[in-house]
């Protein structure tokens, strides 16, 4: 078996698993890490990563090691990528953050990009309550100190 | 029997009701029930506008330490000069500074909206009324309520400006942070230039001196060592009024003559050498009695514009940098006296012009153009501006990043 054929079984935190070939599987840098330290077994536990996420990352990385092997990869083929990139990442807010949190620990640094972006994008007009809210953090400044941080960076709350 | 069953059936359907309501709720409302890590969160704040940035510094004790690190501020800065998608600002000193949106004069308004930035020595006594009041008295003192601000020059977020006489300051227009630089007094005949040295990612400034006759002597200032450094003695006639010089490629340029001939002199930030480039020999044919170029950049190319105050409808391009038999002369289709280039538009087809003291923007293609106002604001002749990105770099404590 030639070994861009060879299948390899991520398997998810609910004991699933999803066979994909090795270049997909080696998008994941860790995964990529375990292959090369001479784990030489078909399937690699992901513990920390949920089916449903797991699926939708192998989704990601499947599509662009596809366009990443057409050769002469053309303007097309890009913005074509872009576009599935923008469709892949429209989803709410608990979901970006799983598939953050994922493509953290797995070290797929494209969905990572992608995702950090997208809140980015989402949060950049909101007001610091809102971000308080989306983050899940509790306002640990007392009044006298966040009225000194907001008097800082006065300029950043003009028009 | 029938009441009990009528019960349970309206019980059911409320508690399907409620639960169809928490499960709407929890699918609108934005809450995350996911705690990120630091450095996740790291990674989404440098993915944000300087100002979104700045707000969000009150969210929590960690966003705000994330924010304030020094290498935090400089990967933000680097980010946002390599994202296409960011927003420039234009600095525009015209008695006072103001900023715009430079992504708004694409949109094809014409009436552009400024904001009115604060600055050092904003609201210092003026000296330029005391000379001016001579002249024409308080009645026509309104407008010139401030003192003019020269814009030096603008790289990497910071931009170089002098607000009054002999005062140097680098300046960042979004937090609104100045450092005034050290200088030793007052010095005649000065020229200036701004700009970034990639290799040691230092902000530097370069001075010409007039030192005697046809002598110019030549410091940089490097902001990390916070001190001027003489570098060379350069044979040039002084100029006899303020000019800035023009940064292309982290290379700063003037036009200056020596006895024998005028030349583009370039400085390059990163080697702190000088070189020479030729003038296009026709160009020195303009036949009038006085004659003087300024050198701006057009697209990413080194330009040079008459500015010999009589009338002119061409510039002078240097498509390949550095090549003196490169230049092209290029007919524009607005007659002008005096003229500066600005700042290019992205896609490199349209040019900011300051023309006669009017906004124009300029299409070098098509060779259409269109004038363009600042809602409110009355520009002077000479009016200056630069195109700058918002960042968080703070001059007064840049030196500690290494």
């Amino acid at each position: 078996m030639s070994e861009s054929n060879k299948k390899i079984s991520l398997i998810s935190s609910e004991g699933e698993a999803f066979e994909v070939s090795e270049a997909v599987a080696r998008e994941f840098e860790i995964v990529a890490h375990m292959l090369e330290d001479g784990c030489s077994g078909s399937s690699i536990p992901i513990t920390t990563v949920d089916s449903n996420i797991l699926g939708k990352v192998i989704e990601y990385c499947t599509k662009h090691v596809e366009v990443g092997n057409v050769e002469g990869n053309s303007e097309k083929a890009e913005k074509d990528l872009e576009e599935f990139d923008k469709r892949f990442i429209a989803v709410e807010m608990n979901t970006l953050f799983s598939l953050i949190l994922a493509a953290n620990y797995l070290n797929v640094k494209g969905l990572l990009n992608i995702g950090c972006q997208k809140v980015a994008d989402t949060i950049k007009d909101m007001k610091p309550e809102e971000v308080r809210s989306i983050f899940n953090i509790e306002n640990d400044y007392t009044p006298a100190e966040e009225e000194v941080v907001r008097k800082e960076n006065e300029w950043a709350f003009q028009p | 029997m029938y009441k009990k069953l009528i019960h349970f059936i309206s019980d059911a359907l409320t508690e399907t009701t409620k639960k169809n309501e928490r499960r709407r709720r929890e699918e609108t409302t934005e809450k995350a029930s996911l705690d990120l890590p630091p450095e996740i969160i790291r990674e989404i704040l440098i993915r944000l506008p300087a100002k979104s940035i700045g707000r969000f510094r009150c969210v929590s004790k960690l966003f705000r330490s994330l924010s304030s690190d020094p290498k935090f501020v400089k990967i933000h800065i680097d980010l946002t000069l390599r994202n296409d998608a960011v927003h420039r600002k234009l600095i525009v000193s015209s008695h006072n500074l103001y900023a715009l949106d430079l992504d708004a004069i694409g949109k094809r308004i014409r009436d552009l909206l400024a904001q009115e930035l604060n600055y050092p020595l904003k609201e210092d006594p003026i000296k330029f009324d005391e000379m001016i009041k001579c002249h024409v008295g308080e009645n026509m003192l309104k407008p010139y309520r401030r003192n003019w601000v020269e814009i030096i020059g603008s790289s990497h977020g910071l931009v170089c400006i002098s607000p009054c006489e002999g005062a140097l300051f680098l300046y960042n227009p979004t937090t609104g942070e100045s450092k005034r630089l050290i200088t030793p007094g007052r010095e005649e005949f000065q020229t200036l230039g701004f700009g970034f040295d990639d290799l040691t990612d230092d902000y530097k400034v370069v001075k010409l001196v007039a030192d005697g006759d046809n002598v110019l002597k030549s410091s940089v200032y490097s902001l990390k060592s916070d001190s001027w450094r003489w570098i060379r003695d350069l044979s040039y006639e002084h100029k006899d009024c303020f000019s800035s010089g023009v940064t292309l490629r982290g290379v700063v340029h003037w036009v200056f003559s020596n006895e024998n001939q005028r030349a583009v002199l370039a400085f390059d930030f990163k080697t702190e050498e000088f070189r020479e480039m030729l003038l296009p020999g026709e160009a020195e044919d303009c036949g009038h009695i006085y004659r003087n170029f300024v050198v701006g950049v057009t697209n990413g190319r080194l330009c040079l514009v008459n500015s010999c105050y009589e009338v002119h409808d061409d510039v002078w391009v240097m498509n390949e940098y550095g090549v003196a038999s490169s230049w092209t002369r290029i007919k524009i289709s607005l007659l002008y006296r005096s003229m500066k280039p600005l700042c290019s538009s992205k896609n490199g087809e349209e040019v900011l012009l300051e023309l006669d003291g009017d906004m124009v923007l300029y299409n070098f293609e098509s060779h259409a153009s269109r004038y363009l106002g600042i809602r409110g604001v009355k520009l002077s002749d000479g009016f200056e501006a630069d195109a700058y990105v918002e960042s968080l770099i703070s001059p007064n404590s840049y030196g500690f990043v290494n």
